[in-house]
């Protein structure tokens, strides 16, 4: 813990508040932009290749499958030799490299299983490793007090990215010409994008490294801390106990199909006749619901991370659970089939589920130690993968007995957890941000 | 070498403890949320978070392992 707080003088010679921050906002939106290959990649595998929607699941989870093992990642980022100042950023290039060779693969892809699949595990494998590289290197660089701005930046330019992609790329596709001219993106050309999105990492190229001395080296001594240090196992519980809100993100699955059921529920919407006409109107409600809970989630993220800095990383968690127990408490009210109060309490959703996340994820910043940074926060994050497991399927299950109206609710109660785990969970570096009440 | 051993066996363990146990729960899952998951999407799903989760675990157990050998070197 020693070295953790000997570190901040070295931190404060690499940091450039407004490069770091830019930089990690770039990287973030455009993984924000990538994540609409989850989005077309169903329908152009079904559309082009004939695939059931089984088929296509199965597809998309195995395209997810380097996002399980990024700890991995993260331990051999930190354990291989850094190359002339270049630790984290190198990984940052290979995968701009390895990003547009997989839209060169999915671009060429003539068979779904032997073609599409490897060039979208690819695809996912570049998005994967710079996720893990550009945290790591915020982290790497960016004092306790600045984690909540680092982090919230990201998160803000994530929710954008979704947005901007959500309502492009699909449509983009879809259109043959655009005006008088051809579209050169209509169909599978749409790949052609992806290509382009990586290239806001560049700007992360250009930030100073730390150098790799040896309380910033992995050791036996970090690894045993991280998995035996009692104050770890405190961290670890608020990683899994802290993030249940997280499953209800608007930019997530789950939230859609709530919305879809009280959009379903609105008389003009359920009088009209055509089927097709009727599935169109009902996705452009949930796209616009989508849209109200993303923008509301960034401005939410850079304004609150800002905050959280002041008053303290885990002060601000706790304000968090708060609200996010009062938005999702809302669900309760919310007349079957309003519109209205659909779009109003998405944005109410995506501000409490930024807030939340984002201060969970500053508070877990402040705890990851300067050793082992890749491999420790991509652990931390691991844990995510559970807490919507378990949140998921409590939301699941009560949305199909009794409802978008309890489903919300049903959440609270895991949400709380929070609460006992944020207080115990002690962090490293100290900080203003250290503050609790 | 004995180290490497024990992680070897106790990560063989829970792997397979972790992957039945989860393979089950998505079965009884799909069949409550009607999620159409099937045999094959549950079985490669229980076992990529069974294998994720057990890496986690064969690490916990090694940090185990070499602390009581730090602890023995640090008395010795």
């Amino acid at each position: 813990m020693e070295s953790c707080e000997l570190l901040t003088e070295d931190i404060q010679a690499y940091w450039q508040p407004r490069k770091v921050v830019t930089a990690y906002f770039l990287c973030y939106m455009g993984e924000g932009l990538a994540r609409a290959i989850a989005i077309f990649a169903p329908i152009f595998l079904m559309r082009q290749f004939g695939l059931t929607k089984l088929d296509v699941g199965f597809i998309i989870l195995l395209a997810y499958l380097p996002w399980h093992f990024k700890y991995i990642i993260g331990l051999l980022m930190d354990s291989l030799p850094a190359f002339r100042g270049w630790r984290r950023r190198t990984y940052i290039f290979i995968a701009i490299i390895v990003d547009a060779l997989a839209v060169l693969l999915l671009l060429r892809a003539r068979d779904p299983w032997l073609e599409f699949l490897p060039a979208l595990m690819l695809y996912m494998a570049s998005d994967a490793l710079t996720d893990t590289a550009v945290d790591a290197l915020l982290i790497d660089v960016a004092p306790p007090e600045w984690h909540g701005f680092g982090l919230g930046s990201g998160w803000a330019a994530r929710a954008l990215g979704y947005v901007i992609a959500t309502t492009l790329v699909v449509q983009l596709a879809d259109l043959p010409s655009i005006g008088p001219l051809p579209n050169p993106f209509f169909g599978q050309n749409v790949f052609l994008l992806f290509a382009l999105f990586p290239l806001l990492d560049i700007y992360a190229l250009t930030i100073r490294e730390p150098p790799v001395t040896k309380r910033r080296r992995p050791s036996k001594e970090a690894i045993v801390n991280t998995f035996t240090d009692p104050g770890i196992y405190y961290v670890v519980a608020f990683a899994f106990l802290g993030c249940f809100a997280y499953a209800l993100d608007p930019l997530r699955g789950l939230f859609s199909t709530a919305a879809r059921d009280v959009i379903k529920e609105n008389p003009s919407i359920a009088s009209i006749a055509d089927e097709a006409a009727r599935k169109a109107a009902i996705d452009h409600w949930i796209r616009i619901a989508v849209t109200a809970a993303g923008l509301s989630a960034a401005a939410t993220s850079l304004i609150l991370g800002r905050i959280l800095d002041r008053i303290g990383h885990r002060r601000g968690y706790l304000i968090s659970v708060l609200s996010s127990a009062i938005v999702f408490g809302l669900w309760y009210l919310l007349p079957p089939g309003s519109l209205t109060g659909l779009i109003l309490l998405s944005a109410l959703l995506g501000y409490a589920t930024a807030f939340n996340f984002v201060a969970w994820e500053a508070v877990l910043a402040d705890t990851t130690p300067p050793q082992m940074t890749a491999f420790t926060w991509a652990y931390f994050m691991s844990w995510i993968h559970v807490a919507c497991f378990v949140a998921g399927t409590t939301f699941s299950i009560v949305l199909q007995n009794q409802g978008s109206n309890l489903a919300f609710p049903a959440v609270i109660p895991l949400i709380v957890l929070g609460i006992p785990a944020v207080v115990l969970a002690r962090t490293f570096k100290t900080s203003k941000a250290e503050r609790i009440l | 070498m004995r180290t490497a051993l024990l992680t070897l066996l106790a990560s063989a363990a829970f792997f397979a403890l972790s992957a039945t146990t989860l393979y089950f729960g998505f079965r009884a899952l799909d069949s409550a949320l009607k999620l159409g998951l099937g045999h094959t999407k549950s079985l490669i799903e229980a076992l990529v978070i069974g294998s994720a989760l057990t890496t986690l675990f064969a690490f916990a157990i090694l940090a185990l392992l070499w602390k009581r050998e730090l602890q023995r070197k640090r008395s010795s």
